[in-house]
Formats: structure tokens, sequence, C-alpha cells
């Protein structure tokens, strides 16, 4: 079971911050990047093909936003583990997604230590 | 009512513009802008005095020709009619003055644009009876004491209203 | 402001509705309490209820209903304590005598707004309710001093009190804060915090704050629910022996609960759930009534000013024909790439297109039906007895034009109870139905509405108006017994006409039906009368479906350019002189079996003699239909494309020019003016004394 590796799914509009993020957490040896959407759309389908243990989820973008992509995947798996990865002046939107039932958060531009606190802390955490 | 001393201090604007000849004033307020003609529409079954209608930034507005409306060729000396006469085609009719009022945009089909003053408010006097002028009466709003000689301060807005009262009054007549 | 009486009258009958809705939900909520649904309902008709006192004057009465809108919005998330259910409802029951004292008032003319200081005691009542101002955390629940002793009895309780001081580095304290509270309140309750509860809800913190903490579980357990969560610096948790809370009980909470703040804190003061399971439970329960509510009341939608999405509309449609523009000019440079992209943006325009139309309709029935009561109103105040049928209410219709239309179809329907619908003895004389009938149908047919305000009243007595007419010199007495009910019709729609009328008739209303005929044709629709003696009077109404963007033909005739609209088209042919038979005065063409009437547009169109072109043999035959029977032939010159057209309503000021539904602006700024099908061949009719214009078989 500890060989094996976390799944994530990013979900990002930015190609750029989806890089940074892939890097980050593949780097560690104990996470797979396991699908990459760019929008709230794609993210649900790939969240339903590919069940990953958790979801980095940004909140705005095209074709579905943040909100409504937690949302619809709470409502296919209320376990689901989601950390929203906001802009920052987006307080009432990311309060608002953790009501929605997302885990926690954290803020762009981040470090590589808050992304390593995420993994630690809560993707670790979480049972199979 | 304005006291005399704050009338000397108002200042209003005007456009100066020329019409078969004739040079006329109207409050830069009511002026939305001046543009120089372009393709206007013809419309089938209006007045003469409207000369069509005209797509102004994507409103379209009708466009009155003034000198007809004003019937300024009727007021005319003679003398002065075979004058204008020799006023080419290519010479008249070049400008728009794009006026708003009640919201509404209409245009105003003039030959020339000789440019816009600024007036005391104390040079704007009332019609005297021993003043002759070329148009109705109705039209006028005042005269103004411009330093070479006095205009013709129209009322656009009894210009344009008359205008559709008499649509109203051919609609009874039909 | 001022409040004609026609609004007050509308304002009359709806409030009553609304009361009566008030009422209703009430009743529903006495009998059960734990129903969030009347809840949601009296919300939303003390929100109604709110905008219409404010449209009516009375400002201190919309304040009234706005904290009553506030109330029963926190109302409706929270429970209300048994006990203080009785006074709820009581105090819902007093507003609703308020409010129809309110309208007794303005029923009998008095439109006197309630006293301010009657305004502020009922604030006050409400303060024993009222939770206070949203905040966005409301997961603190405190226990009231009185509960304290059944939770430090019972044994399985642990309490604790939470250091933690967030990184440095946290912005968004609101949130962390929710998030530490949401976690914790999984598995205990947190009832005490310091910074007190409503500063801590409002995440009014510097770094660091304490939680006082009741649950079961053990504190190993609880660090292991913080060690999930992120930008925590540092916590610490420490057991606290029960002197230390009855300590914490008597020194903080209890002044605290008597001080003004505790009403400020986000959820009830409620008794400590005994266990963890069922408090989780009853949270389920609640949001399962929510969420089934929230799908019967749509809590998704919102209010929109009609203004705002007009703008909206019209800023759209300046961008659809920008895009138009700027297509042209890429065919024209060839650049195939751009032109594909721009191509691409025609599907979102079109949804987006359709989106707007849809937010820009709703159905008359929401405006019509208020009149009933309007029509049985002032039928009483005439002492008339007059029902208002509707018929098509579910037509759809632009949100802008049915506003607009409100005002002349009020002024048809009085008119026709002032002067069509007769006494209840005279109709009985002459064997009618007490009870006269109003008929307001309502149709929707090829991107027109048509509305028709029917009564089977006295009609109009056409001699009267032949004898008023020849009185005030518009006709002289032969030419006036010349003209046929159609053209007294039209009499009737002159604005000098009405001046004749007796001014107690028209009660004092100005202009009349000239007005209403106008104001039909600022929306770029026609409006007509028919009228029997005795059998009733007809008034017809037809209106553009929708101002907005029309299929249409562009064609050429004399040279200028003017557009038809594809629905009016059945077929476009080249026009051949052969298919041209004459039948008396009249041209007809012959397709197949019908000779169908031929109306030349460069003839009918009026154009001045230099632009005039004759009979060139190169002309396009135009198909047009006006209905199933009625149909004509327009012979034009040029047949240009099909495209999507914005329509502008069409200004008559100036003109006479009725055969024209309304313009556009082509891409490269010409203008070009879209054919009323309908009042062309309606009109060539009337020139030509048709009596009926039909295909001949």
């Amino acid at each position: 079971m500890a060989n094996e590796k976390k799944r994530v799914l990013i979900v990002d509009d930015a190609q750029f911050t989806r890089n940074i993020l892939k890097n980050i957490m593949s780097k560690t040896g104990y996470v797979e990047i396991v699908g990459e959407a760019s929008n709230g759309k794609e993210g649900i389908e790939l969240f339903k093909k590919l069940k990953p243990d958790m979801i980095t989820m940004d909140l705005v973008m095209p074709e579905k936003g943040g909100i409504e992509t937690i949302e619809e995947i709470l409502k296919i798996d209320s376990n689901a583990l989601i950390v929203v990865v906001s802009a920052l002046g987006q307080e009432a939107l990311v309060l608002e997604a953790a009501k929605k039932g997302a885990k926690d958060f954290i803020q762009k531009p981040f470090k590589t230590e808050q992304i390593i606190e995420v993994l630690e802390r809560i993707l670790k955490k979480k049972a199979k | 009512m304005i006291s005399e001393s704050e009338k000397n201090k108002q200042v209003i604007s005007v456009i100066l513009f020329e019409v078969e000849g004739e040079q006329f004033c109207i409050d830069l307020l009511t002026a939305r802008e001046i543009i120089p003609k372009g393709q206007i529409r013809k419309l089938p079954q209006t007045f003469e005095f409207v000369e069509g209608i005209y797509n102004y930034r994507g409103d379209i507005i009708y466009i009155i020709n003034l000198s007809k409306k004003l019937r300024l060729f009727e007021y005319k000396t003679l003398k002065k009619k075979e004058e204008a006469q020799e006023i080419s085609e290519a010479e008249s009719n070049k400008y728009i003055i794009v006026v708003n009022i009640n919201n509404i945009n209409t245009g105003f089909l003039v030959d020339r644009i000789i440019n816009i003053s600024h007036v005391k408010a104390n040079a704007i006097v009332g019609l005297s009876p021993i003043f002759e002028t070329s148009i109705s009466i109705d039209y006028i709003k005042g005269i103004i004491k411009f330093d070479d000689r006095p205009r013709i301060l129209l009322d656009v807005e009894k210009v344009l209203t008359e205008a559709e009262q008499t649509q109203i009054q051919k609609e009874l007549n039909k | 402001m001022s409040v004609s009486k026609d609004d007050i009258k509308l304002f009359i009958s709806e409030a009553e509705d609304l009361i009566q809705k008030v009422e209703d939900e009430i009743f529903k909520l006495e009998k059960d309490p734990n129903n969030t649904k009347p809840i949601q309902e009296l919300y939303f008709a003390f929100h109604t209820l709110k905008g219409l006192t404010a449209m009516g004057g009375l400002n201190n009465a919309s304040k009234f209903c706005h904290y009553f809108e506030s109330f029963l919005d926190n109302a409706k998330d929270k429970k209300i304590e048994d006990v203080k259910q009785d006074d709820f409802i009581r105090l819902l029951f007093d507003s609703l005598d308020l409010l129809r004292s309110i309208l007794k008032r303005v029923k009998q003319g008095d439109m006197s707004d309630i006293e301010e200081k009657f305004l502020n005691s009922i604030k006050d009542s409400f303060e024993e309710f009222e939770s206070g101002p949203e905040t966005d955390i409301s997961l603190i629940s405190p226990i009231t001093p009185e509960n304290f002793k059944k939770v430090l009895d019972d044994k399985k309780n642990l309490f604790y009190k939470i250091y933690i001081r967030l990184q440095p580095t946290c912005v968004f304290k609101k949130v962390r804060l929710f998030i530490i509270i949401r976690a914790l309140n999984e598995y205990g309750q947190i009832f005490f915090s310091k910074p007190e509860p409503h500063l801590l809800e409002q995440g009014d913190i510097k770094v660091d704050f304490e939680l006082y903490y009741l649950s079961q579980k053990i504190d190993k357990d609880i660090l292991q629910v913080l060690d999930e969560i992120l930008e925590i610096e540092n916590k610490v948790i420490t057991p606290l022996k029960i002197d230390e809370v009855k300590a914490l009980i008597d020194e903080d909470i209890t002044p605290w609960f008597k001080s003004d703040k505790k009403q400020v804190s986000g959820s009830k003061a409620g008794p400590i759930q005994r266990s963890k399971i069922a408090k989780v439970q009853k949270i389920e329960d609640i949001s399962k009534i929510v969420d089934t509510h929230e799908e019967d009341a749509k809590i998704t939608s919102l209010k929109v000013d009609i203004n705002i999405l007009e703008k909206l509309m019209n800023y759209f449609s300046e961008l659809v024909i920008n895009k138009n523009q700027i297509t042209q000019i890429l065919k024209n440079k060839g650049d195939l790439e751009l032109i594909r992209m721009f191509d691409e943006m025609d599907k979102p325009f079109l949804e987006i297109q359709e989106i707007i139309f849809d937010l820009k309709l709703v159905r008359v029935e929401s405006t019509f039906r208020k009149y009933r009561r309007l029509v049985r109103d002032v039928g009483k105040e005439v002492g008339k007895k007059v029902q208002l049928i509707l018929e098509g209410t579910n037509v759809e219709i632009d949100r802008k034009i049915l506003e607009e239309l409100n005002s002349p179809l009020i002024h048809l329907l009085r008119n026709a109870i002032y002067h069509g619908i007769e006494t209840p003895s005279e109709r009985k004389k002459q064997k009618k139905d007490e009870i006269g009938t109003i008929r307001l149908a309502t149709l929707r047919k090829a991107g027109l509405i048509f509305i028709e305000v029917e009564d089977d009243g006295e009609g109009i007595n056409y001699e009267n108006i032949r004898k008023k007419i020849i009185e005030k010199g518009m006709y002289a007495e032969e030419e006036a017994s010349n003209l046929t009910h159609e053209d007294l019709n039209r009499v009737i729609l002159m604005p000098g006409f009405s001046i004749l009328e007796d001014a107690d008739q028209i009660s004092g209303r100005g202009m009349g039906l000239a007005i209403v005929a106008d104001k039909i044709k600022q929306l770029g629709g026609s409006f007509s009368i028919q009228s029997e003696e005795h059998i009733g009077t007809t008034f017809r109404l037809m209106v553009p479906f929708t101002r907005a963007i029309l299929s249409a033909q562009l064609i050429k005739v004399a040279g200028d350019l003017f557009a038809i609209p594809t629905e009016n088209i059945k077929q476009i042919y080249l026009y051949n002189k052969a298919m041209v038979e004459s039948v008396g005065d009249t041209d007809y063409y012959r397709l197949d079996s019908d000779l169908i009437p031929i109306i030349d547009l460069n003839q009918y169109l009026k154009f001045d003699e230099n632009n005039y072109k004759k009979g060139s043999d190169t002309r396009i035959a135009v198909w047009v239909k006006k209905d199933e029977n009625i149909s004509a032939i327009f012979l034009i010159d040029e047949i240009l494309q099909q495209l999507n057209v914005v329509v502008k309503p069409f200004k008559f000021s100036y003109s006479d020019f009725y055969n024209i539904l309304g313009s556009t602006i082509m891409s490269d700024g010409s203008i070009c003016l879209i054919l009323d099908v309908l009042s062309i061949i309606t009109s060539y009719m009337m020139d030509n004394k048709f009596t009926k214009l039909t295909s001949i078989q």
C-alpha cells in the first residue's frame, strides 16, 4: 500500500499553473498526476473516469466554474478530496467553495512548501 | 429671473451656420454633433422638407432639409433669388447638424458651418416688431447681437415639433 | 411620485393577491411549524410587497415589508425554537393585519403611509427573533447558561480549550476559520470562543484565537483533526475541568449572552445536541428540506431590471452588426483563416441570442391576469357588471413590449367598460346576459402578436360619430354620409377626433384612442377597430413578436435596399411576363391553378419619378403571404442574400410610410428598410377597394 502512488487530478485553465503543480507533486515520488483538465466540464469527466485520490481545483474557469464543478463532483462522490487553488482577492469565492465541500485551499502564487504541506497533511491521510 | 450682472457673466455657445446664404445660430447644447453629409436614404411619402433617413452611428435618424423647412426660398427678395441660384449644387447641403431633443436624434441639413461662437447671455434679445425676418417668427428663439451684425437664434424644438404636428394635420385631412 | 388612478387600482389588486397569499402561508405554517416552505413563500411575498408599496409611494410600509423580508430570510435557514414559534406566528398575523389596514385605507383613496414610530416598534419586536445580520460563518452554537446544567451532568462530555495560531501568511482568515470550525463541529461542538463568537464569525481576529470545545473525543483525536488543516502555525489543546468550565460560564459566557452582541451571533441559541450523531442527522434533515424546497422555489433565479436586459440586448445587437461588418470586410480581403475564426463566432452568438430572447420573453399571463380585477372594479365603479375572459395567456412576448402595452390595454379595457358594455338593465332589455363580457385574446403568428379586446356591448354608434364630425367641420354632410364604417374607424383614431368627445365620456383622459394607436405604432405594430351596433366592438392590436433579430431576404426595389421577413415568403420566381393575366383592373400571376394578385412594389412604394424603373424584364416575383388565404406577388427588381438582421423599430415621426415594420443597418452602413408585408397587402386592398384579396382558382 505504501508503494502505491497517490493519484491526483489537476483542474486549472492555465497550462502554466498545471505544469508547476505537476512538477512539484511528481517530484515527491509518491504522487502520480493522472489527469489534467482545463475547465470544469473536462474536470468532471476526468473525475468520473479516473477516480483520483485528490483534485486540485481552480475556481475561475471557462465552460464551468470551480464552484459548480465542486458541487457536481461531490454529488458523484461525497468523499472526494478537493483542494482549491485560488487567486488572491477571491476570498468570498473560496469561502463559497469551502461551504460547498472543498476540503481546503491554497493561494496563487504558492510556494513549493505549501504544495508539499497539502500533500502531507491532506493527501497522505486519505484512506484508500 | 437672472439678474443683469449674472446675465453679463453667463456665456452661451452657439453654432453659426449658413443655409441658402442666410446665417443662423443654434444653441450648442441642443447639438449632438456636426458631421459631413453622407448617404441619406430617401423615403417615399414624406414631406418635402424631409431629406430622408440616415445612419448616425447605428441610430437611424431623420434628416430635415432646413432651407426647405424654413421655407427660406419663399422669403427671399427677387434679387437674392437670382443670386441664390448661382450657388452650385456642390456647395450646398454639405453638413448635417445632429440635434438631440427629448432623447431623439434628428439631423439638419445645412450648407456651411461657419464657426462656434460664445456669446454673452445679454447679447440675446427678443424680437422686436420692426425686425424683418427671413423666416416665420415661430422658429425664432431670439436675436443674437454679434459684433458685425445680428443673427437669428433658431428654436430647434419648435422647428421639429411643428414638423410632427404637420404630420398629424395631414392625417386629419386625409 | 404621482400615482394615477389606474395604478392605484392595480396596486390594490396586486396587494390583495399578495396579502391573501401571506394569509394562506401563515395558516400553513401554523399547522406545521417545522415546514420551511411557507416561510420561503412568505419571504417572496413580502419581498414583492416591499417593491409594490415602494412603487405606491408608501415608503414606511415598504420598509416594514423589508424588515419582514430579512427576518424571514434568516428564519428560513434556521429552525425556530418550539417555545418561540407561537410568538413568531402571532407576529406574522399582526403583520397581516397591518397590511390589511393599509389596503383598506388605499381603497378609500387614502394613500398615506404608516407612521415611522410604528416602524420602530415593529423593529423591536423582531429583535427577539432576529438572529442578526447574515454572517458567513455560522457554526458556533453557544450554549445558554440554562442548558449548561444538563451538559455538565452528562459524564461523557469532555471540555477543552483549543488555542490556535494561524500562519502569518494567512490572508483568507474567514475561510480558514470556517474550515477549522467545520472540522471541529464534526466531532463535537464549539460552545464559546475568544474573541467572542460574533467577532470570530466575522473573521475579526489577528493571528490567534481560542475555542472552547465540547466533545466526547479525546484530545489526541481532536489534534489529529486539526492536523489535516493548512495554515495553522501552532495549536494547543487543554482539557478543562468542570469548575473551570463553570467559571467560564459565570465570568464570560453569561455576560456575553446578556449583552446585545449575542444577538449578532449567526446561529440560534439552542439546546445542546446530545450526541454527535443526532446533531449530524438534524443538519441533514434541514438541508434535505432546503434542497427540495430549493428545487420548488427555484432560488437560483434572480430579478433583473428590464432596462438592463434591454441594454444588454442592444449592445449585443450592435455586436452582431459589427461582427457582420467585419466578416464582410474579411470576405473582401479573402483572409480565409480569419473568416473561419469569425464563422466560429456564429455559434456562441446564436446561443447568446437565444438566451437573451428567452430572458426577454415573458408570458402575457403575468400582466393580463391582473386585469381581471381591474375590469371588475371599474365595472362596479360605473354600475355595470363586467367580466374579463382571457385567452391565449401563455403566449410569450418581449418583456419591454408587454410593459409598454400595459397602458394602452388598460385604456382599451376602460373604454370597453365605459362606452361598450351597457348597464345590466339595458342589457336585459336587449336579451343579453346581465354580465357583460370582455374578451382579451392573444395569439402569436408569424413573428407577430395579435391581441384582441372584444366586448359584447353596444358597439360604436356610427351615426353619432358622423354627426360629430359634421358638427366640428371635419367633413361636409354629404362626404360624411359616404364614409363607410371602416373609414369612420380610421377617423376615430385621429388625434383631432377625441377633442370632439364629451369630456365626461372620456373621463378626462386626453387623446384617448389616438394615443393608443400611436403607441402601438411606436412599437412597430398596428391597431384597428371593428364594431357592430348592439353586438359589440373589437379592438385589434398587432405588435411584432420581438424587436430584435429577424431572418430577412434582402431585395432591391427602384435601386433601394429593402428586406422581406423570410417567414412571409412562400416562394421566389424569376418574373415571367407570360404568367400575367388581367382580370378587370387587376393583374394576376398564374401559379399552377391559382391566380395571385400582383403588387408592383416599384409603383406601390411610390418612389419619385427619377428612380422609377418600369417593367424591366429581369424582375423578380416574390410570393408573399399574409395568412392562409391571402397572399400576393410582389414585383421587385433584384434579389440579394438572406441574412439575420437586427431590427430597429422605425420612427414614423416625419413619415407616412407605414409599410415599414422596421429598419436595419447593413454591414456597409447603409440603411435597409424592412417591409411590413401585412400592411402592404392590407393597404393595397383598401386603396383598390378590394373587400378581399384572394387568389382566384
